[in-house]
């Protein structure tokens, strides 16, 4: 961890654990967008966690850094992608204005292009809430599009009961400029909720231990019985995984998404909340079943998170079909060489 | 908290450094298949032979971070770590000086007397010394604090009795890393046992081998029957082994050799399904890809922490723990995709098979061996503080 995301940590942490209580997420989980939150979110820079020292590189490992803190609170604010949409914006040299924005498109086999019209747009992150920041092809190009809030989208939710809903576009942008392809947008926004995902997973692990440690059967914590130990043990293994796979995947992307890595992290992450929510819920029995314990705040959105800018297959497949092209000894060579693999 | 396996090497002119020694260790790798000393085979890395051992040691690649003056070359653990990566993943025969340059190496530089480090550091260095691990016996497996073996002092030296089995290599290696009771069991269960290194060849050493279930041949059982070992025969501290061998066990747990031994099942698959894999077989590949490339990051970072002085017992013990069960991953993946038609295919495909066939008969050692799975865990949820 360098400084500046160490830095970013720390004051992520206490605004979070000062400011997003039970009732917030309760709340949001209503409907109603945490207005307050958003602001001091705002104001302690945490929307523009991408802007770098230098003023021509966009700081991939800040945003990392404070999507994963905010959601070992589960924080319920377009945080990945108010920072995502900045980042685009100002990638193409336009203005960035102020309030919560989203992006899209966000399903990755869903290619926009410019003169598509009228436009849909599904499962669009806080769409009711949000200014959309869409990525388009034009022709061979990337180029970026700005609209505004849409007027009474369809409404939808994923398991976290986080806003996914649907519009459908058929005015002209607000402003447009050349910028990211969907790709790159598709490879960061994967990245980023693979970060979410360890965030989740590490209060998972710290939630499973301390209930092991404080729950009392046959006159001893049940963490004291190796049946429950060894469980969490394979837990704690497949968060470390989760954690490594990306923090490799953000050290490669400090120019860019690292294609192969961000697919790798993503894919692994996935992998690690089927395991981490298996295994937390069944240390935690029936009482981590219930609405009124904290733990599905967590697990719902390992659920939702591992599905959202491409599933396991999705990736595990262009990772097979990327590599079936290199050989058998051709892949050893690849995985190792950092410059091997930008796609 | 676990450590967020981190490692940048950015600003460390480290990756250059690295690069260049994986490229020279892919060409020697090359050259010598062109030489026909070596190829990929089933076994992998796991093949004992001494001239490429002498080979790999001509290269300065065997006691890469010991000092010059024993034959090592003052490398950082990142640059040991790379190189034998490069050959394990490979499947270089490297197995005679394995334990060596892993364990002898480490433990004689950090409590061998200087005559010890002297006699054995540049052999060992130079690839021509060969040693096995004694460590557990017929009744003493994962408790290894329980083991029997005595060496009891008597004038002179000391006098040894006992039985350790699994010893790999023991009919091949010339010394033995033994570990012995050299007082009676106390209270404190880990007090009393030291190391000795013992030269194979001893009067009243007997080595009968243990055939493993592919009718293979390569652990033993090894008895002591009144064995006289000299004096300068212990390594390290009396009574001090069991702390002497603990601390080794972050740099035994973490390196690629815990994930790599099934790799070439991958690679032999990919050359028999060809650039146009179906989605399943995309699939399944993206899979164990996306599980190695993770392994080898952490095993990787870990390398950094025991070079930053760090111990990460407990990330060790999960890589191993994660490595192991990827290792078993390959063949099972794998062999869904196979069928016993592909046994009657071309060249590929029949490489694939006998690949796969080893795997699937080695499969159950991968989580026994160097710790077994559930004493790996064990030691994860101490590290969490569940015990």
């Amino acid at each position: 961890m360098t400084e500046a995301e160490r830095l970013i940590s720390d004051s992520a942490t206490r605004l979070f654990a000062a400011h997003c209580d039970k009732e917030t997420c309760a709340r949001a989980e209503d409907g109603l967008f945490p207005a307050s939150l958003w602001r001091l979110c705002d104001e302690a820079g945490l929307t523009d966690a991408w802007q770098d020292e230098l003023p021509d590189r966009l700081n991939i490992a800040n945003v990392a850094t404070v999507v994963r803190i905010a959601a070992r609170h589960s924080v319920p604010l377009p945080l990945a992608e108010t920072n995502l949409a900045r980042m685009m914006l100002t990638a193409a040299g336009m203005g960035v204005p102020t309030g919560p924005l989203t992006i899209a498109p966000v399903l990755p086999d869903q290619h926009l292009s410019l003169g598509t019209h009228p436009m849909r747009l599904d499962r669009l992150p806080w769409g009711r809430d949000a200014a959309i920041v869409a990525s388009a092809w034009d022709g061979k190009a990337g180029r970026t599009l700005l609209f505004t809030q849409p007027f009474a989208p369809e409404i939808g939710w994923n398991y976290a009961r986080e806003p996914r809903d649907s519009v459908v576009i058929d005015a002209a942008p607000l402003a447009a400029g050349c910028g990211w392809s969907p790709q790159i947008l598709t490879l960061y926004g994967a990245l980023l909720r693979a970060a979410q995902m360890v965030g989740a997973m590490e209060t998972i692990l710290e939630l499973t231990v301390r209930y092991a440690t404080e729950r009392v059967q046959f006159g001893r914590p049940i963490g004291k019985f190796q049946a429950v130990q060894q469980q969490i043990a394979v837990l704690a293994s497949h968060v470390a995984a989760a954690s490594a796979a990306v923090r490799g995947a953000v050290d490669a992307s400090t120019n860019g998404p690292a294609a192969f890595e961000i697919a790798a992290a993503k894919l692994r992450a996935g992998e690690a909340a089927a395991a981490v929510s298996e295994a937390a819920h069944q240390v935690h029995g029936a009482i981590g079943f219930t609405h009124e314990h904290v733990l599905h705040r967590y697990t719902r959105r390992l659920w939702s998170w591992r599905d959202e800018f491409g599933s396991e297959a999705t990736w595990a497949m262009r990772i097979g079909r990327l590599v079936s092209g290199l050989g058998g000894e051709g892949l050893w060579p690849f995985l190792t060489d950092p410059q091997a693999k930008q796609i | 908290m676990l450590h967020d396996f981190s490692l940048d090497l950015t600003d460390t002119g480290a990756v250059p450094r690295l690069r260049d020694l994986r490229t020279a260790v892919r060409a020697f790798l090359a050259a010598e298949r062109d030489l026909e000393t070596w190829k990929r085979e089933p076994a992998g890395w796991d093949r004992f032979d001494p001239s490429f051992s002498r080979k790999i040691g001509a290269k300065g690649w065997i006691g890469m971070s010991w000092p010059r003056r024993y034959g090592g070359g003052e490398h950082t653990a990142l640059e040991r770590y790379v190189v034998t990566e490069e050959l394990l993943a490979a499947g270089a025969p490297v197995r005679a000086h394995w334990l060596a340059d892993r364990q002898i190496g480490p433990l004689l530089l950090r409590h061998g007397s200087d005559v010890q480090r002297a006699r054995f550091l540049p052999a060992i260095a130079a690839g021509n010394c060969y040693i096995c691990a004694g460590l557990s016996e017929p009744d003493s497996g994962s408790n290894l604090a329980s083991i029997r073996t005595t060496a009891e002092r008597v004038e002179g030296g000391w006098r040894v009795n006992g039985t350790k089995v699994w010893t790999s290599y023991a009919h091949r290696v010339h010394f033995m890393n033994l570990f012995a009771r050299t007082s009676a069991k106390s209270s404190d269960r880990h007090a009393g046992v030291s190391q000795f290194l013992v030269d194979i060849t001893l009067p009243g050493i007997s080595i009968r081998p243990i055939y493993n279930l592919a009718n293979e041949h390569d652990f033993n059982q090894v008895m002591f029957d009144d064995v006289l070992l000299p004096e300068d025969a212990l390594v390290g501290e009396e009574g001090g082994g069991w702390r002497q061998v603990s601390g080794e066990l972050a740099h035994e747990r973490s390196g690629s050799e815990r994930w790599i031994d099934t790799y070439g099942v991958l690679t032999s698959l990919i050359d028999h399904i060809g650039k146009d894999p179906t989605d399943r077989e995309a699939e399944r590949i993206g899979t164990l890809v996306a599980r190695l490339w993770t392994l080898h990051r952490m095993s990787f970072s870990i390398a950094g922490m025991i070079q930053n002085g760090e111990s990460p017992d407990v990330e060790a013990a999960l890589v191993k723990d994660l490595g192991n069960q990827f290792e078993k991953d390959i063949p099972e993946m794998v062999r869904g995709l196979l069928s016993e038609a592909t046994r009657a295919g071309d060249e590929a495909a029949r490489e694939t098979m006998a690949m796969l066939d080893r795997a699937i008969f080695y499969a159950p050692s991968f989580t026994v061996r160097g710790g077994t799975r559930e004493i790996l865990r064990g030691v994860i949820a101490r590290g969490l503080g569940l015990r």
